[in-house]
């Protein structure tokens, strides 16, 4: 039996692009139901990390794992996993938002319709859930079937978490999710993910530290110790613990501030 | 869980079957370029053996519709029409296009860059017949009444593939010099030099590769066209060399299309050896390209 | 001040190319129009057939073959090119089979298209025994376009940006899914934009069809082993056999209906393009 408190965990895990090596001897347990953050200074494989969870490091060619990632106690880089139900499972929000140059209904029910659901009710009835998950149903609900390009930059990114939800995973991955958005969309999508964390386990990535208090339950400090070196897990705790007591005097030092 | 399992295998067959109809349309190519390759170099066999190298490669062209094997195949007339047409064509084409380009890219206004833009276009799109047509019945009768000639000729045939190769050559210029950053212009100019001065000192020479490629592109161009250089360079079993500008003579395509009707016996087969010449011309432009693309990438 | 001077006069000598290449276009296509166009627009022409040595026939089969052809060859085209350009632009990793089929891709966009029509006659019309045929001539001419099409739908594929395809996979999409639901469809009105290029090229086409779909047709063809005269290869045809006594007029009017139809097919295309580009600016600007 897997530990259910536990859903993800990465053990031992090494990644290279050719002859690059960028993350080195990994280990991490997610929390089940809480947001995790990762966070560190840019170039230290804290996105690279995040794209082993949904095995989106496939889409590159040279890029080679060693070591395992469990998703309720199975490899999902174990020959026969299918990935394509692992990344129904395992959604991803990115750094920039990108919906489909679809209507804003057809980008919602992108998820659903590849899961052969085709009737009309039951997908409107998706949509209308997800965007009210996402906090967006009252700003487009009469305007469904407008591009989604049309939307602002918030508003957008918000329609990709809506996406994502329509597809009912357990875990969501966030890309620094709000690294091009202003202050005030930035705390529109912190809000939703205190009320998501009730049902789902979140990862975050960011390099901004004041989200990752504000926002997170558990942090994970990850640095490089020199340029072409590569990234590791320096700590990692309850969020409120790192960011009081470090137990290690890099992470004191990053997030005070003096390097990074 | 089992149920996701079950579904990975149907999955992955599917992509793996995708992927096989996708790899034999790509394949396609390849059967295609080898056929065209394997049945014109068949076809040409019965020349290449009967006539014989010495016979093809000399200048003396009297074919024999009636009773082929009596004829003399010397398609170093067609050749030497071919090489004599698209030097004409390159020597005013070339000038003109790259010319053209640099007025599109540099000095030309915003209303007129689009509009010259789209003439190019429009002149890449005109059908060769048309061109041709435009030749025989303006072209040529111009040609004698200046010179006293029939006007038919190298001359002709030059000035016609000319306009041809005029719009491709132009517009991969164009991108060449598209492609050239901005500083290197910017550089330039703030060390005060003229527009010209930028555009032959520090421009042209550094986008020099892309314009060199127009420039074969070009010639592939005019040694290929077909129909408007029959009804212009008069089809003559002569040969005339670049400056025998108004002597009429043959290319390899307007021999081919002339003759491919009527010939039979080892006449047909000369002229699918002119065929296997143009594909040799055609191959040694694309490695004259890759030659110097290779070298811009060092 | 020598440099000054030498501006000034490259500058002129530029003007007056420019000015040069544009009026070649202007003049050409004025004198065909001004030559054809009063012939091209009376029905008896257009609607009319060829009557040989005696004067006054019109062009219609060879219209309807030239756009039957036409039709046929995209219907071979589209398909072939579609998929080998997803494969290129979206599984092909960097290797031999690759570099190799881009290299015949290339050669066979070098050769010359009175190649081709060499190839059709040897194949279609004489060893699969179709003759001058609908079949062979559209066959021939997809051969000759394909890889034009195949490259411009290969740029277009490569164009869409990758954020959809992540966007998609991390949905749970297959490969296979997310370019059928997502690459397409943003791909399409590139696609088309050069579909619309190749109609306007294989109308113009002459030289791999006149011995391959055939030279002159009295009837409109009735089925695909039928023999077909396309437009262009007609135009060259009448002006080499000089039948008629009225050949010029055909031909000038022939000329001028090509003409307007290849600006027609030209200008569309553009208008697709251009508003492709218009909807994709008006999204990006306000993300």
């Amino acid at each position: 039996m897997y530990n259910l408190d536990y859903r993800l965990e990465v053990e031992g895990l090494t990644l290279h692009y050719g002859n690059f090596k960028a993350l080195e001897n990994i280990s991490v347990k997610v929390p089940n139901e809480r947001i995790t953050a990762f966070i560190g200074p840019s170039g230290c494989g804290k996105s690279t990390l995040l794209r082993c969870f949904n095995r989106m490091n496939d889409l590159i060619d040279d890029c080679k794992l060693e070591g395992s990632v469990f998703l309720d106690g199975e490899d999902i880089n174990g020959s026969g996993y299918d990935v394509t139900a692992l990344r129904r499972n395992v959604g991803m929000v990115f750094q920039k938002p990108n919906p489909f140059p679809k209507t804003i209904y057809d980008n919602i029910a992108y998820g659903p319709r590849l899961n052969g659901k085709k009737d009309k009710l039951t997908l409107d009835g998706i949509v209308e859930e997800s965007l009210r998950k996402a906090a967006l149903w009252k700003e487009v609900k009469n305007k469904l079937r407008e591009p989604a390009m049309r939307l602002s930059g918030g508003q957008q990114q918000r329609l990709c978490i809506a996406r994502v939800l329509a597809v009912e995973p357990e875990v969501i991955l966030m890309d620094e999710p709000c690294s091009a958005l202003d202050p005030v969309a930035t705390q529109r999508i912190e809000d939703l993910l205190a009320e998501l964390k009730k049902y789902y386990t979140i990862i975050i990535v960011t390099h901004n530290m004041q989200q990752a208090a504000r926002a997170s339950d558990y942090t994970a400090f990850l640095m490089i110790e020199d340029e072409g070196e590569p990234g590791c897990i320096v700590e990692f705790g309850e969020t409120e613990r790192i960011f009081t007591n470090p137990e290690d005097e890099r992470t004191e030092k990053y997030i005070t501030g003096r390097f990074g | 869980m089992k149920r996701i399992k079950r579904a990975i295998n149907n999955f992955q067959r599917k992509e793996v079957g995708i992927k096989i109809i996708l790899v034999t349309s790509a394949s396609l190519s390849i059967l295609a370029v080898f056929m065209i390759i394997a049945y014109i170099f068949r076809e040409s066999l019965p020349a290449i053996r009967t006539v014989g190298f010495k016979g093809l490669f000399s200048f003396n062209w009297k074919p024999e519709p009636a009773n082929p094997p009596a004829g003399s195949y010397g398609m170093l007339v067609p050749i030497i029409g071919t090489i004599s047409a698209t030097f004409w064509a390159i020597l005013f084409g070339a000038p003109l296009a790259i010319g053209t380009a640099v007025y599109i890219d540099q000095m030309a206004p915003m209303a007129i860059r689009s509009v010259i833009n789209r003439g190019i276009e429009i002149l890449a799109g005109i059908p060769s017949v048309i061109i041709g047509w435009f030749g025989l019945t303006m072209l040529v009768p111009a040609l004698r009444n200046v010179t006293a000639t029939n006007g038919f000729g190298i001359m002709a045939a030059g000035v016609v593939l000319a306009v041809m190769s005029l719009p491709t050559i132009t517009s991969i210029s164009v991108d060449a010099l598209r492609a050239l950053p901005p500083e290197l212009e910017e550089a330039s100019l703030a060390m005060g030099a003229t527009r010209w001065q930028t555009v032959s000192r520090a421009l042209l020479p550094a986008a020099r590769r892309g314009v060199l490629i127009a420039v074969i592109l070009g010639i592939g161009r005019a040694v290929g066209e077909t129909m408007a250089v029959q009804m212009v360079v008069g089809n003559a079993n002569q040969v005339a060399w670049p400056w025998e500008l108004f002597k009429p003579t043959s290319t390899l395509t307007s021999r081919i299309i002339s003759d491919i009707g009527e010939s039979t016996g080892v006449f047909r087969s000369v002229v699918y050896t002119e065929g296997l010449v143009l594909l040799i011309f055609a191959m040694v432009l694309i490695l004259a390209i890759r030659m110097v693309s290779r070298e811009r990438k060092r | 001040m020598r440099a000054k001077r030498a501006d000034r006069i490259a500058t002129v000598v530029f003007w007056i190319i420019g000015l040069v290449s544009i009026s070649i276009l202007l003049f050409i296509t004025g004198v065909i129009l001004w030559n054809g166009l009063g012939k091209a627009i009376q029905p008896s022409f257009i609607f009319g057939r060829p009557k040989g040595f005696k004067a006054g026939g019109g062009i219609w089969p060879m219209i309807v073959s030239s756009f039957y052809i036409t039709g046929l060859a995209l219907f071979v085209i589209m398909p072939i090119s579609i998929l080998s350009a997803i494969y290129l632009a979206e599984y092909a990793k960097d290797g031999r089979f690759t570099r190799f089929v881009k290299f015949c891709v290339d050669s066979l966009a070098s050769m010359p298209s009175i190649v081709f029509g060499l190839f059709g006659m040897t194949v279609f019309v004489i060893l699969f025994g179709w003759g001058y045929s609908l079949i062979a001539g559209s066959l021939t001419v997809a051969l000759l376009n394909l890889p034009t099409v195949m490259r411009s739908a290969e740029e277009s594929l490569r164009s869409v940006p990758v954020t959809y395809r992540e966007a998609s996979l991390s949905l749970g999409a297959s490969r296979w899914k997310t370019i059928r639901k997502v690459v397409l469809p943003s791909a399409t009105p590139g696609i088309l934009t050069g579909t619309m290029l190749t109609v306007g090229r294989i109308l113009g086409e002459s030289a791999a069809l006149v011995y391959t779909a055939g030279l002159v047709s009295r009837h409109v063809p009735d089925s695909l082993f039928d023999s077909a005269a396309p437009l262009a290869g007609y135009i060259w045809y009448v002006q080499t056999e000089a039948g008629a006594p009225d050949y010029r007029a055909i031909v000038d009017g022939s000329a001028a209906l090509l003409l307007v139809m290849v600006l027609v097919i030209n200008f569309g295309a553009r208008r697709i393009g251009n508003y492709y580009q218009k909807r994709t600016l008006a999204g990006e600007k306000r993300v």
